[in-house]
């Protein structure tokens, strides 16, 4: 063995062995002030966002145009108070229904709810845009959300029936989830009795996240894609503050579904039933 | 892809579900990325400081920097390698402060302290008498070490990360980043130069291993 080397793999062991001791107030210190850190700059986030409708405005392409258009309609108008009655009037539409979609926009902005989530560019902006790098690749999951009522366990029993494992992804809130073929989705979804409440879909760029759901539940995920191309890797994590789940990883064949049942969510007492259906966006 | 690989990629994608839940302010995310990267983090501040009275407050301050970040964090790369640059750069910053504090003082090495302990030998004290030699020999020398060939040498051999990763998150090019790492090697045989031979190296290497 060369002498470098042997220093290498002497320095090595000595880091390896090296033990340092934590104390449990360490821990308590540091989750304390690293989390007040956290908190106040989300307050403070908060307040300035509030405070600043023109930053918004500013922040996006679209509500710059829409914010510029309205300043002109307003001139129009006042060009148009000189100039008759109906050309002030239609002026005075426009302007209406120009702030009345800014205002719009500010509340999706307030409520999280914002129209452009979707990554994907617009094939409009395409010659704006920069050219989207070609090993990276769209993905699609659309998802199907049930309330399954105390009295529907046929859904369940039909599970059990076909023989389908639940994984237990947490216990608060209760989770199980099962990747399940193209046929044992379809016999679980002729069992079912109810429809589904809502049936959102995204489409992403592999390797970023996105939010799919309902008002009120929604769950992150994250796809990836692997080296060679054939297989689509999906994680799905949901989380309300205090409770939540992580599915890492999941996979299922061409056709299938991840189905995920998340109990104790719903104050009446009703399961969700997520039937999710992950594969790119042409095949779908 | 081979099982080592498929498992680095869950890691990865756990760091970036945590990422992201970290940037949407969730304490329990930023609890678990402490939980997850508190011990290898330590290991590199012990290493890295002078007085390691210090690694706690090391430890405190990139994570509460890190906390500063939601909303607007972007990964690149690994969050372990990130969060080892910062306690590396951290920690340098606390023995300079602290060099210029006792000016004049001599540079104190990194011997082993309360903070940090080993497991018995169970060769014996003799063999043990031995090995604490070595390792403070190798403590000692380490300190004498330039920093930023220190840095390199402990992110490599105990943070395991890659030279391009160092090179990157330091903004330094690779060859840089493999230069300071051989030079740093280079002086560490030259301090201990006649005084470990091979039959010392193996023992020493051997006695850690059979440590449970």
């Amino acid at each position: 063995m060369s002498k470098s080397k042997n220093t290498e793999r002497l320095v090595e062991t000595y880091l390896e062995n090296m033990h340092v001791r934590h104390r449990a107030e360490m821990d308590r210190r540091i989750a304390c002030d690293s989390t007040e850190a956290m908190e106040e700059v989300h307050r403070a986030r908060a307040g300035s966002a509030r405070a600043g409708v023109g930053r918004i405005i500013m922040m996006h392409k679209t509500r710059r145009v829409a914010a510029i258009l309205a300043v002109a309609l307003v001139l129009a108008g006042a060009v148009g108070l000189v100039g008759g009655s109906v050309a002030f009037s239609q002026a005075g539409h426009a302007v209406s229904s120009t702030l009345a979609r800014l205002k719009e926009m500010i509340m999706e902005i307030r409520t999280g709810q914002v129209r452009e989530q979707s990554p994907l560019p617009a094939a409009s902006n395409e010659a704006e845009e920069p050219a989207p790098n070609p090993d990276v690749r769209a993905v699609m999951c659309v998802a199907r959300f049930f309330n399954i009522p105390a009295s529907e366990q046929a859904a369940w029993q039909s599970l059990r029936e076909q023989g389908i494992e639940m994984v237990k992804a947490s216990a608060a809130p209760e989770t199980y989830y099962a990747t399940l073929s193209r046929e044992q989705a379809e016999r679980v979804e002729s069992a079912l009795t109810v429809g589904p409440i809502t049936s959102p879909r995204i489409t992403m760029w592999a390797g970023n996240e996105g939010m799919i759901g309902t008002d009120v539940f929604a769950l992150a995920w994250l796809p990836t894609i692997s080296s060679d191309g054939k297989q689509i890797e999906s994680s799905f994590s949901f989380h309300d503050g205090e409770n939540g789940f992580e599915i890492p990883s999941v996979t299922a064949d061409e056709g299938g579904v991840i189905l995920v049942r998340v109990k104790g969510i719903i104050p009446t007492g009703e399961d969700i039933l997520i039937l999710l259906r992950v594969g790119h966006p042409e095949a779908q | 892809m081979t099982a080592g690989c498929w498992s680095l990629a869950v890691l990865m994608i756990e760091d970036r579900v945590l990422v992201w839940r970290f940037n949407r302010g969730e304490p329990a995310a930023l609890c678990r990325i402490y939980e997850k990267y508190r011990d290898p983090l330590l290991k590199v501040a012990a290493a890295l400081l002078n007085d390691r009275s210090g690694v706690e407050d090391v430890l405190h301050d990139v994570f509460v920097d890190f906390a500063q970040t939601t909303g607007r964090f972007r990964l690149k790369g690994s969050l372990k390698g990130y969060l080892s640059i910062c306690v590396a750069n951290r920690a340098r910053d606390m023995n300079r402060t602290r060099q210029r504090r006792s000016t004049g003082a001599k540079n104190v090495s990194p011997v082993p302290d309360e903070a940090v302990s080993r497991p018995a030998d169970p060769d014996g004290p003799e063999h043990t008498a031995m090995s604490r030699e070595l390792t403070a020999k190798l403590g000692a020398a380490m300190g004498d070490l330039p920093d930023e060939q220190r840095e390199i040498i402990v992110l490599h051999l105990q943070g395991r990360l890659p030279f391009r990763e160092i090179a990157r998150l330091q903004e330094i090019s690779i060859n840089t980043a493999m230069s300071r790492y051989r030079y740093g090697l280079d002086k560490l045989r030259s301090i201990l130069n006649g005084e470990l031979n091979d039959e010392q190296v193996k023992e020493h290497r051997t006695s850690r291993r059979n440590v449970p």
